[in-house]
């Protein structure tokens, strides 16, 4: 004589997945108990408030979050991890109500709440983009800038045209060392007139180092520093597109800088900002032997660490191969001031 | 972390699973055992969800038996009592002696 079906159909749908046979298989038991005892009557009537009963608890139980699978001997439950820090599920609970029960209260600590991460994010980003910015290209962290600091005064000293051929022939412990000058150009086409713009006059390994490709034709070569070579200039993409009207056939039109012509060789994808937000640029053909060094022009020089040597491995390396006189010395730190 | 502590009807479940063994100790025999030793009617809804609790302290273990016929040819969930089940129990038996300690009077010989 089976339990009734109801009975055993609730104990089933209560009990947690890993007690369902048993449980059934107990009210089953104490059925045939029952029934053998009182009669099928008593039995089943006695059954049906057991599974009531049975049932209420399992409810209650899973209710009070209780019917999770048991855990093995030594494991730790979140509860007991709350419990160390003197903290309980019903805090939680108990926080709840309170923020249910008091809605304006509720309101003013999440706005306070999202005004004190904005403001926490702000401060930290703020900080990130002063003190330690990053360049928006693969291993960023990696490209440094090589500056000569007067050492009478601390002062940045941008004469470093014959530094950098010294530093390149030199330096063990910093690749692909490149430089740079920003000069402010007038770009003159036929069609769109002058407009002045921000160019960057650089070697070829100054803009290889992001290692970015360009949208349309080529990047700057070596070849374009020679004397006597073409001159070229590479555009970006907002002056593509605003000043051309972002022609496809752009490549190989001739501009005008100032008192040279130039061939368009490329445009550089949209974003690109390098070293700064140059709108052009054009090969650096400076000849050190054409300036004495205490008036050559003044350059940025930039690179790319070597493999596995830190910033701190190539300041020693470069001062065991510096040659200075007494008044100047140099630094070697990340470069700042990129635009994303 | 604090050891884990039993109330009163756990203690009786688990002394209750350890007189009877791995073997025989379940719900039905558990909740037969303590009416028979404390003659209190015990509802076997309390003893199920209070293992169920018990296990999830980590205090018992329990597996599936063979199945049955008087159970509809269904398995019993036999129960075996962990060391830190061991530990509690006799924490909680210890701590309801000593505070019986003294009261001879009113519990006879405790501890």
């Amino acid at each position: 004589m089976s339990a009734p079906r109801w009975a055993r159909a609730l104990v089933r749908f209560l009990a947690p997945p890993h007690r369902k046979d048993d449980g059934v298989g107990d009210l089953e038991e104490m059925h045939s108990a029952r029934v053998e005892k009182r009669g099928r009557l008593v039995g089943a009537l006695l059954t049906s408030l057991e599974a009531v009963d049975v049932g209420t608890a399992l409810l209650w139980s899973r209710i009070r979050g209780r019917s999770t699978p048991p855990r093995r001997p030594g494991e730790v439950s979140a509860g007991d991890v709350l419990q160390g820090f003197g903290l309980s599920w019903l805090d939680f609970k108990l926080g709840l109500r309170m923020l249910v029960k008091h809605p304006g209260l509720t309101v003013v600590a999440t706005l306070a709440i999202a005004f004190g991460v904005a403001l926490g994010a702000g401060v930290s980003e703020f900080y990130r983009d002063m003190f330690r910015p990053t360049l928006p290209f693969p291993d960023a962290d990696r490209i440094v800038e090589l500056q000569n600091v007067d050492r009478s005064s601390g002062d940045p000293d941008p004469r470093a045209l014959h530094d950098f051929l010294v530093w390149k022939e030199a330096l063990r412990t910093v690749r692909e060392l490149g430089a740079f000058r920003t000069v402010h150009e007038n770009l003159i086409t036929k069609e769109g007139g002058a407009r002045p713009t921000v160019t960057a006059e650089m070697t070829a390994a100054a803009l290889a180092i992001p290692s970015v490709s360009p949208a349309l034709g080529r990047v700057l070569s070596k070849a374009d520093e020679e004397p006597g070579a073409p001159d070229v200039v590479l555009l970006s993409y907002p002056l593509w597109q605003g000043h051309f009207g972002g022609d496809p056939d752009v490549l190989g039109r001739t501009v005008r800088l100032a008192a040279r012509q130039a061939t368009v060789v490329g445009v550089m994808p949209p974003g690109f900002a390098w070293p700064s937000n140059h709108e052009m640029w054009t090969p650096l053909r400076l000849d050190p032997l054409n300036y004495r060094p205490e008036v050559s022009p003044g350059v940025a020089v930039v690179g790319r660490l070597a493999p596995r040597v830190s910033v701190e491995e190539a300041q020693a390396d470069s001062k065991k191969r510096w040659i200075s006189d007494s008044e100047i010395t140099w630094q070697l730190h990340r470069h700042g001031g990129i635009l994303p | 972390l604090r050891d884990p502590e039993i109330a009163e009807f756990e203690l009786l479940v688990v002394l209750a699973a350890l007189r009877l063994g791995g073997q025989e100790a379940y719900t039905v025999a558990i909740a037969a055992d303590i009416e028979e030793r404390t003659g209190r009617s015990v509802r076997r809804a309390n003893v199920f969800t209070t293992l169920q609790r018990l296990e999830n302290k980590g205090l018992i273990s329990t597996r599936l038996g063979e199945a049955r016929p008087e159970r509809g040819g269904r398995p019993r969930r036999l129960v075996t009592v962990e060391r830190s089940g061991v530990e509690a129990a006799r924490a909680t038996a210890a701590a309801i002696r000593s505070m019986a300690r003294g009261l001879d009077d009113l519990f006879g010989e405790a501890g």
